[in-house]
């Protein structure tokens, strides 16, 4: 496994074995790649069933993840520029916990947080998600993420195993001294919420 | 070495992400590559609908199937040539281009109604269309 880092001192990707890029490339190139996309649509169509999707279709969905990824990269480069400037993101502000299960002390990035849109007042779509680790205020690294089509990540094909790869991902830190006693006992505390 | 984000940055050493320099990429070229990407989704539909596999379309094509994942990806400036190969392989328009006669006519109907046409040309588009339209100069 490796790091990468994706903005300096504040978002970092994990590249785990066997992967030719780490977890933030790999999603994004996934997520503009029609041909992945149109597939992974396809597979789960029973999905779009339910009254959320109600008069999409197939191509309507995978027309939104390539739009959103395109959004949610330009969203982030503007980040980018504004880090560039002095402006340093508010990434406590745009990662939100992932409550259910056992799986608190992990994160999740939606494309509407990067751009502030207030999901409760329009009827905003996001089906893109990165899972992430909190390592400190304001610090987290992506370890995985997916297309979710269903309002728990459960219930989408293949993310359970995205949000377990976190594991792995905080075993690396860990044994990597990322975590020292103090932190470590935050995220713990942070797991038993 | 207290700061976590020491610790991060010397455990990340030179690995950086060149996400930033594909954004601005996709930035630059985002007006092609939507229509690349509304043209691999129309393969993918008539490949499903019609139970056409994407090998089978390759080997028609005389290309990988390295070569075809990338046209799909939605990804890659496809050339006029590549695009009416594969219309021709299918069996369907993936493009359409205005006909240069249609074109030309919405232009003379556009000037004859804004009055900068002389009347003679507009009599004459008139009679040619077959339209009973009754322009400000005729």
């Amino acid at each position: 496994m490796e790091l990468f880092s994706i903005f300096a001192s504040e978002l970092y990707s994990i590249k785990y074995d066997g992967e030719v890029e780490n977890e933030f490339d790999r999603l994004f190139k996934l997520w503009m790649n029609v041909e992945f996309v149109s597939e992974f649509i396809h597979r789960n169509a029973p999905l779009l069933k339910d009254k959320f999707w109600k008069g999409y279709s197939e191509n309507d969905v995978v027309m939104l993840v390539r739009n959103e990824a395109f959004h949610f990269q330009l969203g982030l480069s503007q980040l980018y520029h504004n880090t560039i400037k002095g402006n340093f993101p508010d990434f406590d502000n745009k990662f939100e916990p992932i409550h259910l299960g056992d799986t608190g002390g992990y994160y999740e990035l939606v494309e509407s947080e990067i751009h502030g849109a207030d999901r409760t007042v329009m009827p905003y779509r996001t089906v893109l998600r990165f899972y992430a680790v909190k390592v400190d205020a304001n610090t987290y690294v992506i370890g995985g993420g997916g297309i979710k089509l269903t309002k728990t990540y459960e219930g989408t094909p293949g993310l359970s195993k995205e949000v377990a790869k976190l594991g792995h991902l905080k075993q690396y830190l860990i044994a990597n001294g990322i975590f020292d006693k103090e932190n470590l006992r935050q995220f713990e505390d942070e797991q038993n919420i | 070495m207290n700061k976590i984000s020491d610790r991060l940055n010397a455990l990340a050493g030179s690995n950086r992400s060149s996400w930033f320099e594909r954004a601005k990429w996709l930035e630059e070229n985002q007006l092609w590559l939507k229509k690349s990407g509304d043209i691999a989704l129309d393969i993918m539909t008539i490949l499903r609908a019609k139970k056409i596999s994407k090998t089978k379309l390759s080997e028609s094509l005389g290309v990988s199937p390295q070569q075809m994942s990338k046209w799909l990806s939605g990804n890659e400036n496809m050339t006029l040539s590549t695009i009416c190969k594969i219309e021709e392989a299918l069996g369907y328009e993936l493009i359409q281009v205005t006909d240069p006669k249609e074109l030309e006519n919405a232009f003379i109907e556009e000037k004859c109604f804004s009055g900068s046409e002389d009347s003679s040309s507009c009599e004459m588009y008139t009679i040619v269309v077959g339209h009973n339209n009754t322009f400000k100069s005729a």
